[in-house]
């Protein structure tokens, strides 16, 4: 067990919970470079322990609310930005720190199904998708400017009611 | 009036502008019929199974015509020449066209890109006067130009003329 003794964070098992708790506070729990490295170690030992069935990640104090605002936006609070935080704080530490992770509800790495794809791209159309270079053009691909993607042409004519072309040939 | 290929009003324009990102546009123009030549520091050519980075090259901002005739080695250019007379457009072979126009635009670059689309996949041979050092690169599909950190032109896939 001496593995799962952490440094720089807290951890603890409880029928087959793991909970790693960030224990920066004053720091809104965020990482430092041995926090970092000790994560990185830490993960795989995880993968290995016999009584580890999944994995809880959590901060101490009022780091652990700093999605719901802090300093200017102290005040401002959503739930669901809490929820969506939550879920990207612990896809992105699985990310960087394990990147065989395979999340606990699926059995192969989670992809949007395809009867869902255009749903998503209804309700987030500002989220470049990786069919973005691979549509046609006219077909609805919109990115919001603010999104970081800016428009600009098209390089074919639309002929509409425009007449024919002369044809040059020299 | 606009009589032979040579007489194209083709100029060396910006390259924002010429691309037509200037704006501040969510979608790319589909009626931007702005044609024209500029040399650009770096830009990314995105396709479907990725990406390259092109640098120090000479763009060429062209259009297809509407409907494009399916040619297995050339592609049909359309200019409208609205600056000339109202509602006035050629046509012109891509071949021809670059037979004419690169001897005149060439000069140091390290690659030449064409933005244009090509809706039927043509597989166009290397220009005559282009070094194999010098790569020509065109694209299969829809091109559209983009701005996210650099100037970008996506489309299906991208090619060097061979």
């Amino acid at each position: 067990m001496s593995d799962l003794s952490p440094k720089t964070f807290r951890f603890a098992l409880e029928n087959g919970v793991g909970t790693i708790t960030l224990d920066r506070p004053q720091r809104l729990n965020s990482l430092t470079f041995e926090s970092y490295l000790e994560l990185g170690a830490f993960f795989p030992a995880l993968e290995r322990h016999p009584e580890v069935r999944s994995l809880v990640i959590t901060g101490e104090g009022t780091g652990e609310m700093q999605t719901t605002g802090y300093g200017a936006y102290a005040s401002y609070h959503s739930p669901m930005l809490s929820i969506m935080s939550g879920m990207m704080l612990g896809s992105m530490l699985s990310s960087a720190f394990h990147p065989g992770y395979v999340p606990v509800y699926t059995s192969r790495p989670y992809v949007t199904h395809p009867t869902r794809v255009s749903q998503i791209r209804t309700a987030r159309p500002s989220r470049p998708s990786a069919s973005v270079f691979s549509r046609p053009s006219g077909s609805g691909r919109s990115f919001p400017a603010r999104g970081g993607f800016r428009g600009g042409a098209r390089f074919g004519v639309r002929r509409g009611d425009r007449p024919a072309p002369v044809r040059l040939t020299a | 009036m606009v009589l032979s290929i040579a007489q194209l009003p083709f100029r060396r324009r910006a390259p924002l502008e010429m691309l037509r990102l200037d704006g501040d546009r969510d979608a790319p123009d589909d009626d931007y019929t702005g044609f024209g030549h500029s040399r650009v520091e770096a830009l990314t050519l995105a396709g479907r199974d990725g990406s390259v980075v092109v640098r120090d090259a000479l763009v060429l901002a062209l259009h297809c015509t509407d409907p494009c005739e399916a040619l297995a080695d050339d592609i049909e250019l359309e200019f409208v020449l609205d600056e000339v007379a109202p509602e006035l457009s050629v046509s012109v072979m891509l071949s021809t066209f670059l037979d004419v126009w690169l001897p005149r635009l060439r000069g140091d670059e390290r690659a030449i890109v064409l933005a244009l689309c090509n809706p039927h996949g043509a597989t166009l041979p290397r220009p005559a006067g282009v070094d194999p050092a010098t790569p020509l690169y065109y694209a299969t599909g829809d091109v559209e130009s983009w701005f996210h950190h650099g100037v970008r032109l996506a489309a299906e896939s991208w090619h060097i003329a061979r």
